[in-house]
Protein backbone atom coordinates (compact mmCIF):
# COMPACT_ATOMS: atom_id res chain seq x y z
CA UNK A 1 0.00 0.00 0.00
CA UNK A 2 2.10 3.25 1.27
CA UNK A 3 0.60 6.25 2.17
CA UNK A 4 0.13 9.50 1.33
CA UNK A 5 1.33 9.34 -2.49
CA UNK A 6 1.14 6.55 -5.16
CA UNK A 7 1.21 5.87 -8.66
CA UNK A 8 -1.85 7.23 -8.89
CA UNK A 9 -1.59 10.68 -7.29
CA UNK A 10 -1.91 13.32 -9.93
CA UNK A 11 0.78 15.66 -8.85
CA UNK A 12 1.21 19.85 -9.29
CA UNK A 13 4.06 21.57 -9.07
CA UNK A 14 3.99 25.11 -8.38
CA UNK A 15 6.81 27.41 -9.05
CA UNK A 16 7.91 24.64 -12.25
CA UNK A 17 9.33 27.92 -14.34
CA UNK A 18 11.91 28.26 -11.54
CA UNK A 19 15.35 26.38 -11.46
CA UNK A 20 14.62 24.11 -8.77
CA UNK A 21 11.09 23.59 -10.04
CA UNK A 22 11.55 22.89 -13.61
CA UNK A 23 14.93 20.16 -12.28
CA UNK A 24 12.78 18.63 -9.79
CA UNK A 25 9.88 18.10 -11.98
CA UNK A 26 12.10 16.29 -14.34
CA UNK A 27 13.49 13.98 -11.37
CA UNK A 28 10.09 12.96 -10.75
CA UNK A 29 9.01 12.08 -13.98
CA UNK A 30 12.17 10.25 -13.97
CA UNK A 31 10.09 8.52 -11.11
CA UNK A 32 7.11 7.66 -13.37
CA UNK A 33 5.03 10.36 -10.88
CA UNK A 34 2.43 11.65 -12.81
CA UNK A 35 3.23 15.44 -12.43
CA UNK A 36 0.22 16.69 -14.29
CA UNK A 37 0.70 20.23 -14.58
CA UNK A 38 2.31 23.43 -13.17
CA UNK A 39 1.86 26.38 -11.74
CA UNK A 40 3.35 30.48 -12.30
CA UNK A 41 1.34 33.88 -12.49
CA UNK A 42 2.35 34.75 -15.97
CA UNK A 43 3.23 32.09 -17.63
CA UNK A 44 0.24 29.85 -18.13
CA UNK A 45 0.40 28.51 -21.62
CA UNK A 46 4.21 27.27 -21.62
CA UNK A 47 5.37 23.61 -20.84
CA UNK A 48 8.30 22.12 -18.88
CA UNK A 49 9.05 18.78 -19.32
CA UNK A 50 5.89 18.35 -21.57
CA UNK A 51 4.44 19.43 -18.51
CA UNK A 52 1.74 22.18 -19.04
CA UNK A 53 2.10 25.62 -17.08
CA UNK A 54 -1.11 27.13 -15.76
CA UNK A 55 -1.44 30.72 -14.49
CA UNK A 56 -3.71 29.59 -10.90
CA UNK A 57 -3.36 26.37 -8.99
CA UNK A 58 -7.41 26.47 -9.68
CA UNK A 59 -6.77 26.86 -13.26
CA UNK A 60 -4.84 23.71 -12.83
CA UNK A 61 -6.61 21.59 -10.54
CA UNK A 62 -9.98 22.01 -13.12
CA UNK A 63 -7.91 21.35 -16.16
CA UNK A 64 -6.11 18.22 -14.25
CA UNK A 65 -7.89 16.95 -11.08
CA UNK A 66 -4.67 17.37 -9.54
CA UNK A 67 -4.91 16.05 -5.70
CA UNK A 68 -1.20 17.10 -4.64
CA UNK A 69 0.92 20.19 -4.97
CA UNK A 70 4.29 20.76 -4.30
CA UNK A 71 5.76 24.38 -4.06
CA UNK A 72 9.16 24.84 -5.34
CA UNK A 73 8.00 28.66 -4.56
CA UNK A 74 10.74 31.20 -2.30
CA UNK A 75 9.93 31.32 1.76
CA UNK A 76 8.21 34.82 1.06
CA UNK A 77 5.92 33.81 -1.81
CA UNK A 78 5.16 30.80 0.13
CA UNK A 79 2.24 31.91 1.90
CA UNK A 80 0.75 32.77 -0.93
CA UNK A 81 1.13 30.02 -2.61
CA UNK A 82 -0.31 28.09 0.03
CA UNK A 83 -3.49 29.62 0.63
CA UNK A 84 -3.84 29.61 -3.38
CA UNK A 85 -4.26 25.92 -3.18
CA UNK A 86 -6.00 25.33 -0.21
CA UNK A 87 -8.37 27.63 -1.76
CA UNK A 88 -8.38 26.06 -4.97
CA UNK A 89 -9.26 22.59 -2.80
CA UNK A 90 -5.96 20.55 -3.19
CA UNK A 91 -6.14 18.00 -0.76
CA UNK A 92 -2.59 17.52 -0.05
CA UNK A 93 0.38 20.13 -0.41
CA UNK A 94 3.79 20.02 0.46
CA UNK A 95 5.62 23.09 0.82
CA UNK A 96 9.71 22.79 0.56
CA UNK A 97 11.42 25.99 1.24
CA UNK A 98 12.76 26.75 4.19
CA UNK A 99 12.55 29.82 6.57
CA UNK A 100 8.77 30.71 6.00
CA UNK A 101 8.13 33.29 8.52
CA UNK A 102 6.16 32.17 11.58
CA UNK A 103 3.37 34.60 11.00
CA UNK A 104 2.49 33.50 7.59
CA UNK A 105 2.74 29.60 8.85
CA UNK A 106 0.17 30.42 11.56
CA UNK A 107 -1.80 31.98 8.86
CA UNK A 108 -1.68 29.25 6.33
CA UNK A 109 -2.65 26.80 9.26
CA UNK A 110 -5.69 28.68 10.82
CA UNK A 111 -7.09 28.79 6.53
CA UNK A 112 -5.99 25.17 6.54
CA UNK A 113 -7.41 23.80 9.77
CA UNK A 114 -10.99 24.49 8.58
CA UNK A 115 -10.92 23.06 5.09
CA UNK A 116 -9.38 19.55 5.49
CA UNK A 117 -6.29 20.20 3.54
CA UNK A 118 -3.41 18.44 4.62
CA UNK A 119 0.31 20.72 4.64
CA UNK A 120 3.57 19.43 4.83
CA UNK A 121 6.38 21.55 5.44
CA UNK A 122 7.47 24.21 5.36
CA UNK A 123 11.06 22.96 4.82
CA UNK A 124 10.01 19.38 4.22
CA UNK A 125 12.34 17.20 1.28
CA UNK A 126 8.84 16.15 0.01
CA UNK A 127 7.34 12.59 0.05
CA UNK A 128 8.09 9.50 -1.71
CA UNK A 129 6.52 5.88 -1.73
CA UNK A 130 9.43 4.12 -3.09
CA UNK A 131 8.55 2.05 -6.67
CA UNK A 132 5.78 4.21 -6.85
CA UNK A 133 6.11 7.78 -6.99
CA UNK A 134 7.62 11.27 -4.99
CA UNK A 135 6.59 14.79 -4.63
CA UNK A 136 9.72 16.57 -3.37
CA UNK A 137 13.46 16.64 -4.12
CA UNK A 138 15.39 13.28 -2.19
CA UNK A 139 17.26 11.60 -4.70
CA UNK A 140 14.73 8.76 -5.47
CA UNK A 141 17.62 5.78 -6.38
CA UNK A 142 18.56 5.57 -2.56
CA UNK A 143 15.15 4.07 -1.81
CA UNK A 144 14.09 0.99 -2.30
CA UNK A 145 10.39 -0.10 -1.70
CA UNK A 146 9.82 -2.31 1.21
CA UNK A 147 8.22 -2.45 5.32
CA UNK A 148 10.07 0.24 6.68
CA UNK A 149 8.19 4.04 7.70
CA UNK A 150 10.40 6.79 7.79
CA UNK A 151 9.74 10.48 9.03
CA UNK A 152 11.95 12.64 9.79
CA UNK A 153 12.16 16.80 10.56
CA UNK A 154 15.87 16.18 9.27
CA UNK A 155 16.01 15.44 5.46
CA UNK A 156 20.26 14.34 5.70
CA UNK A 157 19.17 12.20 8.63
CA UNK A 158 16.17 10.55 6.54
CA UNK A 159 18.71 10.46 3.47
CA UNK A 160 21.32 8.79 5.33
CA UNK A 161 18.82 6.22 7.17
CA UNK A 162 17.19 5.23 4.13
CA UNK A 163 20.97 4.92 2.22
CA UNK A 164 22.08 2.35 4.74
CA UNK A 165 18.27 0.50 5.01
CA UNK A 166 19.15 0.41 1.27
CA UNK A 167 22.31 -0.94 1.60
CA UNK A 168 21.18 -3.80 4.19
CA UNK A 169 18.19 -4.50 1.43
CA UNK A 170 15.62 -3.02 3.80
CA UNK A 171 13.25 -1.19 1.53
CA UNK A 172 10.66 1.76 2.41
CA UNK A 173 6.76 1.39 2.73
CA UNK A 174 6.65 6.16 2.39
CA UNK A 175 9.16 8.61 3.74
CA UNK A 176 8.24 11.51 4.59
CA UNK A 177 10.07 15.26 5.21
CA UNK A 178 8.32 16.57 8.54
CA UNK A 179 10.53 19.68 8.13
CA UNK A 180 12.94 21.68 10.53
CA UNK A 181 10.69 25.01 10.74
CA UNK A 182 9.03 26.55 13.87
CA UNK A 183 5.50 25.60 13.04
CA UNK A 184 5.21 22.08 11.00
CA UNK A 185 2.11 21.41 8.72
CA UNK A 186 1.34 18.32 9.98
CA UNK A 187 4.12 16.01 12.12
CA UNK A 188 4.26 12.72 13.65
CA UNK A 189 1.01 12.12 15.19
CA UNK A 190 -0.71 12.79 12.16
CA UNK A 191 1.08 10.05 9.99
CA UNK A 192 1.12 7.43 13.25
CA UNK A 193 -2.53 6.47 12.66
CA UNK A 194 -1.65 6.10 8.85
CA UNK A 195 1.57 3.82 9.00
CA UNK A 196 -0.59 1.55 11.93
CA UNK A 197 -3.31 1.17 9.20
CA UNK A 198 -0.95 1.03 6.06
CA UNK A 199 -0.54 -3.35 5.26
CA UNK A 200 2.80 -2.68 3.51
CA UNK A 201 4.40 -1.17 7.04
CA UNK A 202 5.70 -3.19 9.91
CA UNK A 203 7.89 -0.88 11.62
CA UNK A 204 8.06 3.12 11.71
CA UNK A 205 11.04 4.94 12.15
CA UNK A 206 10.74 8.55 13.70
CA UNK A 207 13.80 10.80 13.21
CA UNK A 208 13.13 13.93 15.67
CA UNK A 209 15.51 16.83 16.97
CA UNK A 210 15.72 18.87 19.78
CA UNK A 211 12.79 21.71 19.94
CA UNK A 212 8.97 21.65 20.79
CA UNK A 213 6.55 19.44 21.93
CA UNK A 214 6.29 17.09 18.87
CA UNK A 215 8.16 13.69 19.85
CA UNK A 216 6.38 13.66 23.37
CA UNK A 217 3.07 14.19 21.77
CA UNK A 218 4.01 11.42 19.33
CA UNK A 219 5.02 9.11 22.61
CA UNK A 220 1.91 9.81 24.04
CA UNK A 221 0.11 8.79 21.10
CA UNK A 222 2.00 5.91 20.64
CA UNK A 223 1.71 4.49 23.66
CA UNK A 224 -2.35 4.89 23.05
CA UNK A 225 -2.77 3.93 19.89
CA UNK A 226 0.55 1.99 17.91
CA UNK A 227 0.77 -1.25 17.76
CA UNK A 228 3.84 -2.02 15.32
CA UNK A 229 7.47 -1.90 16.84
CA UNK A 230 8.49 2.57 16.19
CA UNK A 231 12.40 3.04 16.45
CA UNK A 232 13.50 6.75 16.92
CA UNK A 233 16.44 8.80 17.08
CA UNK A 234 16.97 12.49 18.54
CA UNK A 235 19.36 14.63 17.13
CA UNK A 236 21.17 16.88 19.04
CA UNK A 237 21.66 15.57 22.45
CA UNK A 238 24.79 17.86 22.60
CA UNK A 239 23.35 21.31 21.77
CA UNK A 240 23.62 24.17 23.93
CA UNK A 241 20.11 25.65 25.37
CA UNK A 242 18.59 29.19 23.67
CA UNK A 243 20.32 28.32 20.46
CA UNK A 244 19.04 27.18 17.20
CA UNK A 245 21.24 24.33 15.82
CA UNK A 246 20.48 24.32 11.69
CA UNK A 247 17.23 24.56 11.60
CA UNK A 248 14.86 27.84 13.02
CA UNK A 249 12.95 25.02 15.47
CA UNK A 250 15.52 23.10 17.02
CA UNK A 251 15.83 25.35 19.34
CA UNK A 252 16.10 23.77 23.26
CA UNK A 253 14.14 26.59 25.73
CA UNK A 254 16.23 28.21 29.18
CA UNK A 255 13.95 25.46 30.68
CA UNK A 256 15.14 22.81 29.09
CA UNK A 257 11.41 22.01 26.99
CA UNK A 258 12.23 20.24 23.98
CA UNK A 259 15.89 18.77 24.67
CA UNK A 260 16.94 15.26 23.45
CA UNK A 261 16.66 13.97 27.01
CA UNK A 262 12.89 14.91 27.56
CA UNK A 263 12.40 13.53 24.62
CA UNK A 264 14.11 10.31 24.89
CA UNK A 265 12.42 9.71 28.19
CA UNK A 266 9.60 10.10 27.04
CA UNK A 267 9.44 7.98 23.72
CA UNK A 268 11.21 5.38 25.95
CA UNK A 269 8.45 5.37 28.35
CA UNK A 270 5.99 4.77 25.40
CA UNK A 271 7.98 1.62 24.44
CA UNK A 272 10.23 3.08 21.65
CA UNK A 273 13.32 1.93 20.88
CA UNK A 274 15.67 4.44 20.81
CA UNK A 275 18.84 4.52 18.60
CA UNK A 276 21.62 6.43 19.37
CA UNK A 277 22.48 6.67 15.78
CA UNK A 278 21.16 6.32 12.00
CA UNK A 279 23.67 2.98 11.99
CA UNK A 280 21.97 1.73 14.96
CA UNK A 281 18.51 2.56 13.27
CA UNK A 282 19.10 0.17 10.27
CA UNK A 283 19.95 -2.38 13.30
CA UNK A 284 17.03 -1.81 15.26
CA UNK A 285 14.76 -2.25 12.08
CA UNK A 286 17.01 -5.42 10.84
CA UNK A 287 15.98 -7.28 14.44
CA UNK A 288 12.71 -6.66 14.23
CA UNK A 289 12.38 -7.62 10.30
CA UNK A 290 14.30 -11.04 10.63
CA UNK B 1 42.02 18.37 8.31
CA UNK B 2 38.74 18.57 7.23
CA UNK B 3 35.84 16.28 6.74
CA UNK B 4 33.22 17.32 4.21
CA UNK B 5 30.08 14.77 3.76
CA UNK B 6 27.51 16.24 1.46
CA UNK B 7 24.21 13.95 0.89
CA UNK B 8 22.55 16.28 -1.85
CA UNK B 9 18.70 16.41 -2.27
CA UNK B 10 18.06 19.37 -3.26
CA UNK B 11 21.99 20.24 -2.56
CA UNK B 12 23.56 19.05 -5.74
CA UNK B 13 26.86 17.49 -5.43
CA UNK B 14 28.34 19.01 -8.51
CA UNK B 15 27.71 22.52 -7.24
CA UNK B 16 29.42 21.60 -3.84
CA UNK B 17 32.41 19.87 -5.68
CA UNK B 18 32.85 23.14 -8.03
CA UNK B 19 33.03 25.03 -4.72
CA UNK B 20 35.89 22.47 -3.39
CA UNK B 21 38.02 22.68 -6.29
CA UNK B 22 37.81 26.64 -6.65
CA UNK B 23 38.77 26.61 -2.73
CA UNK B 24 41.91 23.99 -3.21
CA UNK B 25 42.95 26.84 -5.93
CA UNK B 26 42.70 29.91 -4.56
CA UNK B 27 43.38 28.81 -0.54
CA UNK B 28 46.16 26.09 -1.67
CA UNK B 29 44.60 24.77 2.19
CA UNK B 30 47.63 23.19 4.52
CA UNK B 31 44.61 20.69 5.98
CA UNK B 32 43.95 17.18 4.14
CA UNK B 33 40.45 17.55 2.84
CA UNK B 34 38.66 14.25 2.92
CA UNK B 35 34.76 14.32 1.14
CA UNK B 36 32.11 12.06 0.53
CA UNK B 37 29.16 13.01 -1.64
CA UNK B 38 25.88 11.01 -2.24
CA UNK B 39 22.74 11.85 -3.88
CA UNK B 40 21.48 14.47 -6.63
CA UNK B 41 24.41 14.65 -9.38
CA UNK B 42 26.32 12.70 -7.40
CA UNK B 43 28.37 11.53 -10.17
CA UNK B 44 28.89 14.62 -11.74
CA UNK B 45 30.30 15.92 -8.89
CA UNK B 46 32.88 12.77 -8.38
CA UNK B 47 34.27 13.95 -11.88
CA UNK B 48 34.45 18.04 -10.66
CA UNK B 49 36.35 16.38 -8.44
CA UNK B 50 38.59 15.15 -10.00
CA UNK B 51 39.92 18.05 -11.06
CA UNK B 52 41.48 18.06 -7.04
CA UNK B 53 42.57 15.05 -7.01
CA UNK B 54 45.65 15.70 -5.03
CA UNK B 55 44.58 17.44 -2.46
CA UNK B 56 41.17 15.45 -1.71
CA UNK B 57 40.54 12.28 -0.62
CA UNK B 58 37.34 10.90 -2.21
CA UNK B 59 35.51 8.16 0.12
CA UNK B 60 32.13 6.62 -0.41
CA UNK B 61 29.97 6.38 2.74
CA UNK B 62 30.38 7.72 6.54
CA UNK B 63 31.97 5.04 8.09
CA UNK B 64 34.62 5.28 5.13
CA UNK B 65 35.21 9.05 5.65
CA UNK B 66 35.51 8.65 9.33
CA UNK B 67 38.04 5.85 8.62
CA UNK B 68 40.19 7.61 6.65
CA UNK B 69 40.02 10.98 8.82
CA UNK B 70 40.97 9.02 11.90
CA UNK B 71 44.20 7.86 9.44
CA UNK B 72 45.54 10.81 8.72
CA UNK B 73 44.97 12.69 11.63
CA UNK B 74 46.86 9.76 13.40
CA UNK B 75 49.49 9.97 10.68
CA UNK B 76 50.20 13.84 11.13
Amino acid sequence: MSILIDQNSKVLVQGITGREGTFHAEQMLAYNTRVVGGVTPGKGGLSVHGVPVFNTVREAVEATGADTTVLFVPPLYTKQGLMEAIAAGVPQVITIAEHVPVHDMMNVMACARGTGCRVIGPNSFGVISPGKAKAGFMAHRIFSEGPVAVMSRSATNCYETVFMLTERGIGQSTCIGIGGDMIPGSTFTDFLPMFEADEQTKVIVLIGEIGGQEEEKAAAFIKAHISKPVVALIAGKNAPKERSMGHAGAIVAPDGTGSAENKETALRAAGVHIAESTMDIVEICARFLA
Amino acid sequence: MLLINIFGGITRCDEIAAGIVDAVKKLDPSCALVVRMEGTNKEKGLEILTQAADAVTVVDNVREGVRATVAKVEKA
